[in-house]
Formats: C-alpha cells, sequence, structure tokens
C-alpha cells in the first residue's frame, strides 16, 4: 500500500467514523435527558434529508432547503419524545418498542410518499491529492462539521445552565425537578437536538449513499451510530468517538480490503464496541 | 378445558378449515404465496417467546434466513430436503444461543440494536461470499420440498401440498412455542422477563434463561424458514435486511408477547400483503408489503401506549394477619451474618454513611432505623454485596408477567432441585387469600398486595439471610399487619432476617436487635 492510498484511506476512515459519532452524539444526547435509546432516529434522519431533497427539487433554494430539512429532523424527534417517550418514562423497554413500530410507520409512509431509489442531493464537490491519493471534499466538510459540532457541544455541556440542567436531568430527575429546572422540556429540547444532529449527518452521508426512502443510508448510518454511542456507555466523549473510529476503519479498511465484504466488518465492529462498552 | 388448550384447539380447528377450504378456492400462485406468509409464523412465534423473556430480537427474520441457507447449502449438496431442514433448524438453534451469549451484557433497548445489527452483519457476510450463496441473487434454485420413498424414489409436493406442509409447521412451531411459554421452562423465563434480578433471587439461572430461550426462538424461526426456503425454491438476502425484521418483534409485541397472537398476527400481514392487497389490484406504491407492515405498525403502536392496553384489575385480597403461616415446610434454616462498623464518604470525602456493625442469628430479627436519608437503603445493599445475599427491594413485587400461582411455585422450587413440596404453593395461596387469583398475572394485583405476594416469595425462596428494604412501606393497615405476622412467624422458623423501617411501632412488635442510623450532615 502506498502513501496516497494510506492517506486516502485515513481519511475516508475519518469521515466514515466522524458520521458514525455525529449520530452517536445526537443518540447520547436524546439518552441523557431520557434515558431512553433513540431508536427511530434513523427515520427520522432519512425524513430530514429527503423533505430538503424534495424542497431543492421543487427549486427552492439550498440555503432555504436545507435548515428547513434540519427543522424537520427536530420537529419529527421533539414529537416522538413527546408523544411515545414521555408517557412511557421510567420504562425504557416500552420507548423503545413504541420507537421501533414508530420508525416502521415513518419509513413506510417514507416510501409512500418517496418511492424512487435515489433522489437528488447536492454534495460538496472537488478533491485533493495529497501524496498521490484522493481527498473528497465532502469527507473535508464531514469531518469539518463534526469537529465544530463536537467543540460547540462541549462548550454548551460544560458551561451555562443548559449543560447544567442536562446534566442534572439525566443523573437526578427527581433532584432537577425540585430545583426548579423543567425537566420535561429539557427532555424534549434533547430530542429535538438529536433530531437535528440526525438529519445533518443524514444529509452529509448523501456522498456515501443514495438518498432513499429505504432502509439504507441513513437508517444503517443511524444503527452503527446508536452502537457507537452504546459502546462509550452513552456518555463519555472520548469512549464514543474512540468506538465512532473502529466501526468507521472498519467500513473503509474492510471495504478496500474486501470489497462488499467491508460492509460485514462495519457491522461487526459495531456489535464488538456494544459488546465491549455496554452493561445492563 | 384450560384457556390454553381452548385456544390450541380452536387453533387446530381453524387450521383443518383453511386447509380444507383455502385449496379449493385459491390458484396455485396464491397458495405458494400463502404458504410464505405461513413461513412468518416461526419467526413471529419466536420473537413471542424471546421478548417473554425479556430478549426483545429483532433478528428473528435473520434466524429464519440462517435456517433457510443452512438448509438449502445442505440440500444442493444431496442431503434429502427433511434432513436439510432439521439441519436448517439445528443450525438456527444455536445461532439463537449465540445471539443470547452474545448480549448477555446488554440491556433490552440495546439488545434490539445487537440483534439488527448481528442481523445485517450476516446478510452482508452472505453476500460477501457468492460463489458460496449466490451472492446479492440469493441461493436457488433449492430442491423442493419432498420426501425421500426409499428405492431411489422421492414424492415431490404440489402447491398444495407446499401450502398444507407450511400450514402444518406453523400450526405445530406456534403449538410448540405457546406450550413452551406457559408450562416447563415457560414460567422462569417469565420471570426473568418481568425481573432478572428477582428471578435470580429466585433460584433462577437468568442467563441460562436466556441463552435457552433464544435457542429455542432460533430453533422455531428457522425451521419455518427452511421449510419456506423450499416452498420459495430460494434464499434470499432480503432476510437479514431491517424492514424484513420489523414484522416479527411489531407482530410479538402488538399480540402482548404471546407466541399464539404473534403468530396469528404475522401471518395476517403477511396474507394481507402477498394475497389481500395484490387480490384487491393494489399496484402502489407503496407496495402491499409495505402497506400491511405499516398497518401493523400502527396497530401495535396504539396496543403498546399507555392507556391503550387493558387496564389492571386491581384485585384485593382479604388476608388474615392473625391465622398462622405455612412456614413450617419450607425448612427455613438462616445463616449468622456479622457486619462490622461500615462508613460511606461521597467522591468528595463528605460521610454519607456511619453504620454501627451488628450480628444476625437465626430466629432474629435485626431493624435498621433511621430518618430519610440516614442511609438505611445504602447499609442493605452494602451488605448484600457483600454477603452474596438477596434484598428484597422496596419498588415493584412479583414477577409481572407470572400468575401469583406460578410466582410462588417458582419460589418453592429455588434451591430444592428434586425436592420441592407441590403443596407449598398452594399453602401460601390460600394464607394469602389468593386462591380465587391463583391464575392472575401478578402485575394485575393490587399493589399492597403485590407486596405482600413478593414478601412471601423471597420467605418460600428461604435464603441464608433475607433482607428487606422497608417492606412495610405503602402497606394498608391490614396488609402492614400481615407482613409483620409473616415476618415473625418466619424468623420463628429458623430464618435470619434484617429489615430496614420508619415505622417504630411495627419495629418494637418485630425486632430482637435495632440498628440506629443517623442522617450525616
Amino acid at each position: 500500500m502506498n502513501g496516497g492510498i494510506a492517506v486516502q484511506l485515513a481519511v475516508d476512515s475519518l469521515a466514515a467514523a466522524s458520521l458514525y459519532a455525529i449520530v452517536a452524539t445526537a443518540v447520547a444526547l436524546a439518552y441523557s435527558g431520557s434515558g431512553t435509546v433513540h431508536l427511530a432516529i434513523g427515520q427520522v434522519g432519512a425524513a430530514a434529508v429527503l423533505a430538503s431533497a424534495a424542497l431543492l427539487s421543487g427549486n427552492v433554494p439550498a440555503w432555504l432547503a436545507i435548515p428547513a430539512g434540519l427543522l424537520v429532523g427536530g420537529v419529527l424527534s421533539a414529537g416522538a419524545e413527546r408523544g411515545l417517550v414521555a408517557p412511557a418514562l421510567g420504562r425504557p423497554l416500552l420507548a423503545a418498542a413504541l420507537l421501533v413500530a414508530a420508525a416502521v410507520v415513518l419509513q413506510e409512509l417514507l416510501l409512500a410518499l418517496f418511492p424512487h431509489p435515489a433522489y437528488a442531493f447536492p454534495i460538496a464537490g472537488g478533491a485533493l491529492h495529497v501524496l498521490g491519493g484522493v481527498v473528497h471534499a465532502y469527507d473535508l466538510l464531514t469531518i469539518g462539521v463534526v469537529a465544530a459540532t463536537a467543540a460547540g457541544g462541549y462548550a454548551l455541556l460544560r458551561s451555562g445552565r443548559v449543560g447544567a440542567a442536562l446534566r442534572l436531568t439525566a443523573a437526578a430527575p427527581a433532584m432537577a425537578e425540585r430545583i426548579g429546572v423543567d425537566t420535561a422540556t429539557v427532555r424534549t429540547v434533547s430530542f429535538a437536538a438529536g433530531g437535528v444532529l440526525a438529519a445533518a449527518a443524514a444529509m452529509l452521508a448523501a456522498a456515501r449513499f443514495p438518498v432513499s426512502a429505504g432502509a439504507g443510508g441513513a437508517v444503517l448510518v443511524a444503527l452503527r451510530g446508536i452502537a457507537a454511542a452504546a459502546g462509550g456507555g452513552m456518555r463519555l466523549p472520548l469512549r464514543i468517538a474512540a468506538a465512532a473510529a473502529l466501526i468507521g476503519a472498519g467500513e473503509v479498511v474492510g471495504q478496500y480490503f474486501l470489497g462488499s465484504g467491508g460492509e460485514f466488518v462495519a457491522d461487526a465492529a459495531a456489535v464488538l464496541v456494544v459488546v465491549a462498552g455496554w452493561r445492563r | 378445558m384450560a384457556p390454553l388448550t381452548r385456544r390450541l384447539a380452536a387453533l387446530v380447528a381453524g387450521c383443518v378449515v383453511a386447509a380444507i377450504v383455502y385449496p379449493m378456492v385459491a390458484s396455485g400462485p396464491d397458495l405458494d404465496r400463502a404458504a410464505l406468509a405461513l413461513g412468518l409464523a416461526g419467526p413471529a412465534a419466536g420473537a413471542a417467546l424471546a421478548a417473554a423473556a425479556g430478549r426483545p430480537p429483532l433478528a428473528a427474520a435473520a434466524l429464519a434466513g440462517v435456517g433457510a441457507y443452512v438448509s438449502g447449502l445442505a440440500a444442493i449438496h444431496g442431503v434429502p430436503v427433511p434432513a436439510a431442514v432439521v439441519l436448517g433448524a439445528v443450525a438456527g438453534g444455536a445461532a439463537g444461543g449465540a445471539v443470547a451469549a452474545i448480549g448477555l451484557r446488554l440491556d433490552a433497548p440495546v439488545f434490539l440494536v445487537m440483534t439488527l445489527l448481528l442481523a445485517l452483519a450476516a446478510g452482508a457476510a452472505v453476500q460477501a461470499l457468492p460463489s458460496l450463496t449466490g451472492g446479492q441473487s440469493g441461493l436457488g434454485p433449492l430442491p423442493s420440498l419432498s420426501l425421500p420413498l426409499g428405492g431411489g424414489r422421492t414424492a415431490v409436493l404440489t402447491p398444495v401440498g407446499d401450502f398444507h406442509a407450511l400450514l402444518a409447521a406453523a400450526l405445530a412451531v406456534t403449538v410448540a412455542a405457546a406450550v413452551l411459554l406457559e408450562r416447563g421452562p415457560g414460567p422462569a423465563w417469565r420471570a426473568v422477563g418481568s425481573d432478572r434480578e428477582r428471578a435470580g433471587d429466585t433460584g433462577i439461572r437468568p442467563a441460562t434463561a436466556e441463552l435457552t430461550v433464544l435457542a429455542a426462538a432460533g430453533l422455531i424461526a428457522a425451521f419455518a424458514g427452511a421449510l419456506a426456503a423450499h416452498v420459495a425454491r430460494a434464499a434470499d438476502p432480503q432476510s437479514f435486511a431491517p424492514d424484513v425484521a420489523a414484522l416479527p418483534l411489531l407482530a410479538a409485541l402488538a399480540a402482548g408477547r404471546k407466541p399464539l397472537g404473534a403468530a396469528l398476527v404475522a401471518v395476517a400481514t403477511g396474507l394481507a400483503g402477498e394475497v389481500v392487497l395484490p387480490a384487491l389490484n393494489w399496484q402502489g406504491p407503496p407496495s402491499a408489503q409495505a402497506v400491511a407492515l405499516g398497518v401493523l405498525a400502527v396497530a401495535t403502536l396504539f396496543t403498546l401506549l399507555p392507556g391503550g392496553s387493558r387496564s389492571a384489575r386491581d384485585v384485593e385480597a382479604d388476608v388474615d394477619p392473625a391465622a398462622t403461616w405455612p412456614v413450617d415446610r419450607l425448612g427455613l434454616a438462616g445463616a449468622g451474618l456479622a457486619v462490622a462498623p461500615l462508613q460511606v464518604r461521597s467522591g468528595s470525602g463528605a460521610l454519607l454513611l456511619d453504620a454501627p456493625g451488628f450480628e444476625a442469628v437465626p430466629g432474629g430479627v435485626v431493624a435498621v432505623v433511621g430518618p430519610n436519608g440516614a442511609g438505611k437503603t445504602t447499609l442493605l445493599r452494602t451488605v448484600a454485596r457483600r454477603a452474596g445475599v438477596a434484598l428484597l427491594p422496596q419498588e415493584g413485587g412479583g414477577f409481572a408477567s407470572c400468575t401469583v400461582a406460578e410466582t410462588l411455585r417458582l419460589a418453592a422450587r429455588a434451591g430444592r432441585k428434586g425436592k420441592a413440596d407441590p403443596g407449598v404453593a398452594t399453602a401460601w395461596l390460600e394464607r394469602l387469600g389468593l386462591s380465587a387469583q391463583r391464575d392472575v398475572p401478578c402485575a394485575e394485583l393490587a399493589a399492597g398486595q403485590r407486596r405482600l405476594l413478593d414478601l412471601a416469595r423471597a420467605i418460600i425462596a428461604a435464603p441464608a439471610v433475607l433482607l428487606c428494604d422497608e417492606p412495610l412501606a405503602g402497606l394498608d393497615d391490614g396488609n402492614r399487619a400481615a407482613a409483620v405476622s409473616c415476618l415473625r412467624a418466619a424468623a420463628a422458623a429458623g430464618a435470619t432476617i434484617v429489615i430496614s423501617e420508619h415505622d417504630r411501632e411495627a419495629v418494637a412488635s418485630l425486632a430482637t436487635r435495632v440498628v440506629e442510623l443517623e442522617r450525616q450532615s
């Protein structure tokens, strides 16, 4: 393997890992507020990117269509929290089952509304040549978005009332209520923020997977993101990042050496990080 | 006739009618499509079994796919079809056990994700080995369902034969799953699904229960999947896809994790998508199968949403505090327990608990008293962890999805393999005033009665030391008096008991030793 290929594989791995990390952050955010694994996050992301794609195909400018898609993600996710997770609070298995059923309903609705196998979505074009390898602009964009999100999220959670309210709601909801934190709002907002992040991940994934309503791209990214979040115990940023990196590297390196077998490597890596990182 | 027997008899009768009538009105292709819909009964019944044990899988369809591929490969390589189907079922059982083993440390929601990832990994592996499995286009054409007759002759089934074979298989796996969940290991599986920790304290091995239930689920799903593959004459990598994964689990959840209902719901959904909507000239998009699955998902949502299911009956029972408790037949022989003085500090070094040492002896009741926040529960949890004994917690009670009688029978078997007294459960049922509610799920008892039942469960299991965290909290006067007399009787029969309690009056009448805790600043 020459240096160019190594650079290309490294950047591809980092970009794939970034995608999984952003979903993992979304899942961990929703989990920290509610104790519920957001199992519908893949379909929320798919709905968001399809909504954006539909607006774009209707000649709505990208600067409007993309935020509108992000908004769709946030609203759908917040709706799932209000309608399904809040009534099942304290019963994580019931909440998970409700979210699985809702995910299927949403997916079938999307299939009815968006029946084509793929929809056009703009991706960052262009490429750099580094040591003989090709580094795509969309990969750099993905890495940049995730780095910015991570920095912003860290600053938000470590300082200020929002972060304190979220941390307290996650650790001791009864105590948070007693000192005046509106935990219901915190949960809804954390789900909404998770939905926006999932929507962003689905849009960034458009360069890797076709934008469609099928249980492909966005759902696959979401599942691996959930695995990374679980592998990091739903709260430890470095472990979540490491889990996402392992899954991303498994996908890219596996595909390089095994072709379509790379998907197996990525899924096996996802199972591995879940089993290694999560406890009852 | 018992309710299960009645339901199964109705199912058999329905299948007999379908076996006679449907081939008279349906064409060959319709029979094949109906046969494939019947193949969904196995994964759905398997998913219901696993979900009842607290291991809801999104891999039941994938386990059916394992059966299909293993059976198909074996048949292609010359193994007679019936033997190939058995091989496929065994492979599915082994795969189910492996799924359980991989997910042993995961709680149910994450287990769901892990099973779907495993299904996707299996699908990717199948597609990555085209020379062996046919890759994306699947494995086929497979030999049809057939029976070797000897002398080199083979009877190949017609479409009607395929339909009858799949109908019989669907009936067999559904009955097997329903009987397994109701009798034999079923109560233990459901106890683990209701409360894994309490089940462990009642002598059940949760890990063994989870391994066996998923092995059984895999066996059932793979058997149906293998048969369906020979009817379709192909094993399809679509079996491992996420959208296919949802149907068996949704059917199981919509049917309240009952195998019989789950199989019926799954087959009805399959028939709607494969036969009914196409017969009504449904063109789509979305496809007929997608519409059927969507309707099932909506129905599942309505079934699961709190308030959408049948409400608890809150059965009240009348328990006499003054009558004697049947503790003599339990062979209670508590162990001595010496607890050293204990201090617990927070991460910042603040003193959270400062408890004096104490001893508990067989026949005695030690009561740990103190205000809220003094650390009573922390002390009991620490003692339980260090001494390796069970703690009866304040929350919940009994096994929600086991009946009252099953809960007491499970406790009576705890640690008494082969020596369980069959009369113990009956005697306690009568003493608790719950004979009329013997077949009522614990979830439907009134809260106080459920807690009293849980105290009885813990005593019947005859632990070396019985640790109870505020066993009287939340009980009305009648149940409180009954709980006090029950604990006193257990101690008198030889149990070693340590409780935490607020009620000083109850403590005065019950405890042989009191340990005072102060709230730390």
